[in-house]
């Protein structure tokens, strides 16, 4: 009997406790997104906007609103902009916008090779005959494929590591596309390694690590040069990089 | 009088996150204000004047304006960037572990002038010795004594009797040695040599010069970074991630030793 008593005051005391804290956390204290506080508190201050807001917002445009918050960069006011800019939108185009990112999590996948996002595996890129396949350049992201595909200045092949060697978050080569890079050295097809990690510190600790584990393989490796970037001021440069374009420095053609 | 709204104060950047489009908060270690994040706007573009001043590892001045959440970065200069230790992995991979400590270790914005002179002296031990693993020794058992973890390695934490030069126990959890009689019982122990405890108190007490007169061989290298490694993850009560990196560098270089 006083078991049961005790029960009941208690699990009328939990249901109590959130919507008084949500309250509390959302008048005083935004929290860093992506902070495990964030997601706590954010659980809570969704709940309660949407619930407010129903009477004066219909269901389906709040479940929008609930679902743009949730994209990086979009804070509560751009996500009502956004949703009200869909909702007057034409719905042919409101259609194409919907297709277009169900297409990409149902059609897009990792090409086998290179491990960059493709449509049809192995990629455009690593089945294209023109291409010259005795070169891999070795980035980080995929995003840094389509940066080096702009230049027009390289016809050789890819390889996406997804990430880099960050040793303090924990990130090891393990983590990384490593063994399938390694994979692919073994036909002996391959002559050159262009590693093009980003000049940041794990960035270059990973290209150190990449050159120590294939050099015994006798591919020449190679690694992209480092200096100034078109547009910036010569006083601003940092000695380390200045020190690089002197190194660096190239004859003069013409 | 109210605090400027601008100031400048030196600083070694220990790790950099991504935020928002072209922006990074920056997790700086001051010697006055102690660990903090600051942030950085604009450092991921190309033409930013900032970036290579504001990579982890360096030691910069920074200009900071007051912010709301986080003071922002206005300018800066580098004073050392410690460039042998991004150019070697043995090296990068115990600086690296050496700012994660320092991260997990310190408090934010508490003061720290000798912790900010240890770290500054490390990164330049590492730059240049031979014995990367000693300097670290060295940093952590400093590192704990000036977060007031120090270790008692004098008397049995036990039954507080001074330690006998024979084979006695090093007790994480209970903070330091204790003697045969009072091992039972206690968890997570390891057997501390004679030599072993030399070296411990030696690293407690000598100077960093009295420290690398001492030569060890390979087997109390390893007892004494087993012993200080138990402690500190004990009074983080957590792993040291870097730690991970370092001892795959150690198997795949002994790998290759092999091989060759």
């Amino acid at each position: 009997m006083a078991v049961e008593d005790q029960r009941g005051t208690d699990s009328r005391d939990n249901s109590n406790l959130p919507s008084t804290f949500s309250n509390l956390v959302y008048l005083h204290w935004r929290p860093y997104r992506n902070s495990r506080a964030y997601r706590l508190a954010s659980v809570c201050t969704r709940d309660r906007e949407v619930n407010e807001s129903t009477p004066a917002t219909a269901a389906p445009l709040a479940r929008l609103i609930d679902e743009l918050y949730k994209l990086p960069g979009i804070g509560p006011k751009s996500a009502q902009r956004l949703a009200y800019y869909l909702l007057r939108m034409p719905a042919a185009e409101a259609r194409a916008l919907a297709s277009a990112i169900v297409e990409v999590k149902e059609r897009v996948t990792f090409c086998s090779v290179c491990q960059n996002v493709t449509e049809v595996d192995p990629c455009r890129i690593c089945t294209d005959g023109q291409r010259d396949r005795t070169i891999i350049c070795v980035v980080e992201e995929p995003l840094d494929i389509m940066a080096i595909e702009r230049t027009h200045a390289y016809r050789g092949l890819h390889h996406v590591l997804h990430g880099a060697i960050s040793p303090i978050d924990g990130i090891g080569p393990e983590d990384l596309k490593v063994s399938e890079l390694l994979q692919r050295l073994r036909s002996g097809e391959v002559k050159e390694i262009v590693l093009a990690t980003n000049p940041n510190l794990e960035g270059e600790a990973t290209a150190m690590y990449l050159t120590r584990l294939l050099r015994p393989l006798g591919v020449l490796i190679t690694r992209l040069a480092r200096g100034l970037p078109v547009g910036g001021d010569l006083e601003y440069a940092d000695d380390v990089t200045l020190a690089r374009a002197l190194e660096g420095r190239q004859e003069m053609q013409g | 009088m109210p605090a400027p709204r601008m100031y400048k104060t030196e600083a070694i950047v220990l790790r950099q996150r991504r935020f928002g489009e072209a922006d990074r908060f920056l997790t700086v270690f001051t010697p006055a204000h102690g660990k903090m994040d600051v942030k950085a706007r604009g450092v991921r573009k190309t033409t930013s004047r900032m970036s290579g001043h504001l990579q982890p590892l360096t030691r910069c001045v920074l200009s900071l304006a007051r912010g709301h959440v986080s003071d922002v970065v206005t300018g800066c200069e580098t004073l050392e960037s410690f460039q042998p230790l991004r150019e070697d992995l043995e090296r990068l991979s115990r600086a690296l572990y050496a700012i994660e400590l320092i991260d997990r270790m310190v408090p934010e914005r508490v003061h720290g002038f000798p912790t900010y002179r240890l770290l500054t002296e490390t990164l330049r031990r590492l730059s240049e010795a031979e014995d990367q693993d000693q300097v670290l020794r060295f940093f952590e058992m400093r590192l704990v004594d000036q977060c007031g973890f120090r270790p008692e390695l004098e008397v049995c934490v036990g039954c507080g009797s001074a330690l006998e030069p024979v084979e006695n126990f090093f007790a994480p959890l209970s903070g330091g040695v204790v003697c045969r009689g009072c091992v039972g019982g206690l968890t997570g122990t390891r057997v501390l040599s004679v030599n072993g405890l030399k070296v411990l108190r030696l690293l407690q007490r000598g100077s960093y010069n009295d420290v690398v007169r001492v030569r060890m061989d390979g087997q109390l290298a390893d007892e004494v970074e087993r012993h200080l490694r138990s402690y500190i993850v004990t009074v983080l009560e957590r792993d040291v991630n870097s730690a991970a990196f370092i001892e795959r560098l150690r198997r795949e270089g002994a790998r290759q030793a092999v091989e060759v």
